[in-house]
């Protein structure tokens, strides 16, 4: 298991790939995030996830602390309507990079009219982590289909 | 859906479901490897969710 520094840098190294990813792939955001926004991420993702050093904890979970940061924090400054909710979709899509590995690809069958709702009470209403690890519960391991 | 098949189905759901407390490793590597295929993968989708809606305006 990495120590702590190579763990945050691996995770840093993950949320500036990522950003890479999904600003070339949308080519729409012209706005990079500043490092700091990348490393405070980190520091509250791993300050959460060393809570569970004495009870273990699965990649739902893990993966929720990261949305919920990412989300709070907000490492983009969207410029138009079409960009809006920049900073949730990424949230999720980190999420969903962090848990599909581990647990399968998300079922096709999850509704978009549910993605929908999800990312605006991320973006609108109040959300815990545990909640959050809670919907990517039902999500995989209630649709009972893995596509892998 | 007969009885035995809900059964079989719900059965294979609670063997699906891990508790909380199984820990899971992430690997970050993997993780950004990843990401790139869900963004190509899911980027029509992308783009609709990415859109602010007035929701429950």
């Amino acid at each position: 298991m990495p120590d702590m520094a190579e763990q945050k840098e691996n995770i840093v190294r993950f949320l500036q790939q990522a950003t890479g990813e999904f600003q070339n792939n949308r080519n729409v955001l012209n706005l990079s995030p500043s490092p700091l926004v990348y490393q405070e991420i980190t520091q509250r993702y791993l300050c959460d996830i060393s809570k569970f050093t004495d009870f273990p904890t699965n990649a739902y979970k893990k993966a929720a602390y990261m949305c919920f940061w990412i989300r709070k924090l907000k490492p983009f400054h969207p410029l138009s309507k079409e960009q809006q909710q920049a900073n949730e979709l990424f949230a999720i899509d980190c999420a969903f990079a962090m848990i599909e590995p581990v647990h399968g690809l998300r079922s096709q069958t999850v509704p978009i009219e549910f993605l929908k709702e999800l990312i605006h009470n991320l973006r609108y209403r109040a959300s815990s982590p545990y909640l959050i690890a809670l919907i990517f519960t039902a999500m995989w391991d209630y649709q009972g289909i893995q596509e892998t | 859906m007969v009885q035995n098949e809900k059964e079989k189905a719900l059965m294979k759901t609670n063997e699906q479901y891990r508790p909380s407390n199984c820990e899971e490793q992430i690997d970050f590597e993997v993780a950004a490897k990843h990401f790139k295929e869900i963004v190509k993968r899911d980027f029509e989708m992308n783009t609709q969710l990415m859109k602010g809606e007035n929701y429950y305006a």
